[in-house]
């Protein structure tokens, strides 16, 4: 089982959250778009297929950056990209993109960063939809 | 009521295009593409709003598998995908999609103009 460096901690949340000024864990205006697209029925659905969905992508990513597989890296971070960006899961999208990007081109010591940078931020937005959703 | 087939292998889009777009169409969810041809041939839908990124079977192979059948050819076909960058809309529209529409989805009037808009056309061009 692959495991993820989980932040449990308010203070680590909003420490990291100090720290990645940058981009938002999570961007508000994307969960209000999706509840006057189909109201909480649709966000907390999207929510929990996100939560349950996409740590397993992000450990996809780092298996293939591990393995040098440069296509499975791209389609990782895509698959990851397209629903972080839906749900307003800033600082992962960034990554994915900018990972995507440089996994295409066969760059792959250069996508490390974003891939630790996927591993580092992607709990505190799982965290902070659960929040959303109400669930502890 | 027009019947869309979504093939889409991210359940949380497909959840996303059945909340946007269900209460004005008969969506018809396919999550390969696979499936998705087979489906497509027998149920004959209005239009389809196809991704990209896909296991095995990608949207572009299954945009040529549609283009080379003689009864799906005029098909209206939207490009739906994360594929964002510089030049991927000329791409898509120039390997044959009708419209191209990128994920994530802000302005969901957007998508249902260019859904519209295929639509009003292939029905003059079928004279429906």
């Amino acid at each position: 089982m692959h495991s993820q460096p989980y932040l449990h901690s308010t203070f680590a949340l909003l420490h990291a959250q100090r720290m990645n000024a940058v981009a938002p864990v999570i961007d508000e205006a994307a969960l209000e778009r999706l509840r006057g697209f189909g109201g909480d029925k649709l966000l907390h659905g999207m929510i929990e297929l996100f939560v349950r969905n996409a740590p397993a992508r992000a450990a996809d990513a780092r298996e293939a950056l591990d393995c040098g597989d440069a296509a499975a890296l791209r389609s990782a971070l895509h698959s990851l990209k397209s629903s972080a960006g839906q749900l307003g899961a800033v600082s992962v999208h960034e990554a994915c993109v900018a990972g995507e990007e440089l996994a295409s081109r066969g760059e792959l010591n250069a996508c490390t960063p974003h891939v630790q940078r996927i591993e580092t931020d992607l709990p505190l937005a799982c965290q902070r939809l659960n929040d959303v959703r109400g669930v502890a | 009521m027009a019947q869309l087939a979504v093939v889409e292998d991210n359940a949380d889009n497909r959840l996303l295009l059945q909340a946007i777009l269900g209460d004005e169409f008969d969506l018809v969810e396919y999550d390969n593409g696979i499936d998705a041809l087979k489906g497509i041939t027998t149920s004959r839908p209005d239009l389809v709003l196809l991704d990209i990124s896909l296991p095995g079977m990608d949207g572009n192979e299954i945009l040529q598998r549609i283009r080379a059948d003689g009864t799906l050819r005029q098909l209206p076909v939207i490009a739906l995908t994360a594929h964002a960058m510089a030049g991927d809309r000329e791409k898509f529209l120039a390997a044959g999609f009708d419209d191209y529409i990128t994920k994530p989805i802000v302005d969901e009037t957007l998508l249902f103009s260019s859904i519209r808009r295929l639509l009003g056309k292939h029905q003059g061009s079928s004279g429906v």
